[in-house]
């Protein structure tokens, strides 16, 4: 993320968001590279940006709204987050898009490309920018995204209670637009007012209500599970995989229990 | 414009909003309209740090047809707002345009949760082809800083 700024330095750009979940802050973790529920969870807003979009009367030179850049990858289908990949490394941290993600269709910024070019040369420019990792988990409770200069922390209050932070920053040295839009991301996907976050929320508030009733004595976190899975080595698999939820149990077991399980 | 017509204005809108007439509400936006509610207290940025909203037409328009939609889950059951006013207070006023700001508070519920905010409300109006309507909002919450939980309506 550092690297993205062409002097090497990021600044924290206004005040953060503070949204207050009634869930466990396990479950927002394991959303973070949860990439199944996005085009059900968020039908209700990406789903309808892009009706409206679609309903629309307008001409090949009318502007896409900033929300359609935003909101309507969430809407992607299955295969493309199965393509996305992701990549798990020991003691609980991992991260999706490997080899593109939600992110990595956004619209160049004039001017920037060209000082990150001054400053790295064009290689290493474009090997920095061509980084489009979506999710980054540092286990147990930080999620950075790179290439949009956001970091939340999920800071636990209670069993069912989880307050979310989520920061953005300013890359030193590159063009206003790209905090503008790194500050709109925010707005739009994790404030207490985004419809994606009400999305979101709904389910995780559902979920708690579930756990707590006790019906089932197990939650599945076996998609794509494969036979002899060894959490200790680096992997990098299917984008819809839950390895990485095993993965974070995996070590949330051996922290908790001081290496005894 | 006249001091009534705004006032009238004001609470005519509120109106809309509690009664759940979101049509009716998006037709009073001008098009270049932006709906702002900032995250920070005195916020001057609205562009280049986050705030709660810095909506267009278009996010306005997704907000009501999502409140509207078959698959939004989190308006199962649906939530309900109330609006109560003080009288505006009118800062800047001629024959096609006016400024207001308006205390507020608004109550927002669903299910067994009830939320009460606070808000500054300024409005700028202009007339257009004889109709007033809305050229920008911006709605200051009182403790816009804390850590709220849901706020799924438009205060
Ligand atoms: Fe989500």
């Amino acid at each position: 993320m550092v690297d993205r700024s062409p002097v090497g330095s990021l600044t924290v750009a206004g005040a953060p968001l503070r949204y207050m979940h009634r869930c466990n802050w396990k479950m927002l973790v394991e959303n973070q590279t949860d990439t199944c529920h996005p085009m059900v969870a968020h039908e209700s807003s990406a789903g309808t940006a892009v009706k409206i979009w679609e309903s629309m009367e307008k001409t090949e030179d009318t502007p896409k709204p900033p929300a359609m850049e935003i909101i309507a990858p969430f809407m992607s289908p299955y295969e493309f987050f199965e393509n996305m990949g992701i990549r798990t490394w020991p003691n609980g941290h991992g991260h999706t898009g490997v080899h593109h993600s939600i992110h990595s269709d956004y619209s160049a910024i004039p001017g920037y490309f060209e000082s990150m070019t001054e400053a790295y040369g064009e290689d290493r420019a474009k090997e920095i920018l061509g980084e489009n990792r979506h999710n980054t988990v540092y286990f147990p409770n930080i999620m950075i995204k790179g290439p949009i200069q956001q970091l939340r922390n999920f800071i636990p209050l209670a069993e069912d209670k989880t307050l979310v932070e989520s920061w953005i920053f300013r890359l030193d040295g590159a063009p206003d637009q790209l905090v503008a839009r790194t500050a709109m991301y925010n707005r739009m996907i994790n404030a207490p007012t985004s419809m994606v976050g009400h999305d979101d929320l709904e389910m995780y508030e559902r979920a708690q209500e579930g756990l707590m009733a006790d019906g089932l004595e197990w939650v599945n976190i076996q998609r794509l599970y494969e036979e002899g899975e060894d959490l200790t080595q680096e992997a990098v698999l299917n984008g819809t995989t839950e390895r990485q939820m095993r993965n974070q149990f995996d070590a949330w077991k051996r922290f908790m229990t001081g290496g005894a399980a | 414009m006249t001091p009534e017509e705004i006032t009238d204005f004001v609470y005519d809108e509120a109106w809309m909003l509690d009664q759940g007439q979101y049509h009716d509400w998006l037709d009073l936006w001008l098009p270049d309209a932006i709906y702002w509610m900032p995250l920070n207290w005195n916020q001057q940025d609205p562009i280049n740090e986050t705030s709660l909203l810095y909506e267009d037409n278009f996010m306005l328009r997704l907000r009501v047809e999502r409140l509207h939609g078959a698959r939004t889950f989190s308006q199962k059951p649906k939530s309900r707002c109330h609006h109560l006013l003080n009288r505006p207070r009118i800062e800047e006023i001629s024959d096609d345009e006016a400024r207001a700001v308006t205390q507020m508070h608004y109550i927002e519920t669903r299910l067994d949760e009830q939320m009460l905010l606070a808000l500054t409300v300024r409005h700028h109006l202009k007339r257009v082809e004889g109709r007033i309507m809305i050229a920008g909002k911006r709605v200051d919450i009182l403790n816009c800083d804390a850590a709220f939980g849901n706020i799924q309506l438009l205060p």
